[in-house]
């Protein structure tokens, strides 16, 4: 029912913006790839047509959330101790410096 | 890049050392520990990473950026460290697992659901800590890249040796296991 429902509302935003529309229009397989790639659309033409989907489009919206969620979260995750690094980076400096006389 | 910071570098000015590992290094450690090496083994990867970058820095000649050359390194030396290991993982055809999510005018076959539900666990992190294991390396290696530490695609590209469009398939595929896995383990609270 969600699935028509949205169907329906793509439809209508593809009739009101009018004949053009068909090719301003992006489908959700465009627009995964496009938040996946995080490529900024170069255009203000291709980032309306970008955003323009994601907020009429529920779905593309979820994934859109989910996408950042988990960046944000593996993020922090992944992040080393500044006390850590501190150690690591005095002991590669050690390491690689230009050795004295 | 400018030539005194690449003759900073050739002489291993130890201020300009200083400088660069402190803007680097987090980024190459989140790589590191995201494709699950620790502790020793993920100091010996940066060292000996560094060490190859400053045996061939007259190859460097700063046509990339340093932490995108290094990055590279380090991705090798895991892969590397893994062949020794013996591990033979076989991954699935990325592309027909994208195409096969949406029909053929472009419309999901199965909506991904509002991810909402997720934030409210508590045991989120730990969740997404076992299910980024369950990616395989090249995955987890584009998923690190793009999503953590929000690197350009291109560049992402040039460090694995990938096309975008592979790349795009393969971030695709990371993730629709990831949300799978953590709606599992929610579903197992």
């Amino acid at each position: 029912m969600g699935k028509l429902l949205r169907k329906i509302w793509h439809d209508l935003y593809y009739a009101l913006a009018g004949e053009t529309a068909v090719s301003f229009a992006m489908h959700c397989k465009q627009v995964t790839e496009q938040t996946n790639l995080g490529v900024r659309p170069s255009t203000l033409k291709a980032q309306l047509r970008y955003w323009l989907h994601l907020s009429v489009c529920q779905a593309c919206k979820n994934y859109y959330k989910f996408s950042q969620l988990v960046g944000q979260k593996a993020n922090a995750l992944f992040a080393a101790s500044p006390e850590e690094l501190q150690r690591l980076n005095s002991l590669l400096v050690e390491q690689f410096k230009k050795k004295e006389g | 890049m400018n030539k005194d910071l690449l003759e900073g570098l050739k002489n291993r000015d130890a201020k300009l050392l200083e400088v660069i590992f402190a803007d680097v290094n987090p980024y190459l450690m989140k790589i590191i520990s995201a494709n699950r090496v620790f502790g020793e083994n993920a100091e010996e990867i940066l060292q000996d990473s560094w060490a190859t970058f400053f045996k061939n820095i007259d190859r460097f000649e700063g046509r990339s950026q340093i932490k995108v050359f290094v990055a590279g390194i380090v991705l090798n030396k895991i892969r590397e460290q893994r062949r020794q290991q013996k591990k033979l993982v076989v991954e699935e055809d990325p592309q027909k697992i994208f195409d096969a999510a949406f029909d053929s005018e472009g419309w999901w076959m199965h909506e991904p659901d509002d991810p909402q539900a997720l934030l409210e666990s508590k045991e989120f992190l730990s969740f997404l800590k076992d299910c980024l294991e369950d990616l395989s390396p090249t995955q987890r290696e584009a998923f690190v890249l793009r999503e953590v530490d929000s690197e350009k695609s291109e560049e992402i590209c040039n460090i694995l040796g990938i096309t975008v469009t592979h790349l795009g398939v393969l971030l695709f595929r990371a993730k629709d296991k990831l949300r799978k896995c953590l709606e599992g383990r929610m579903g197992t609270i």
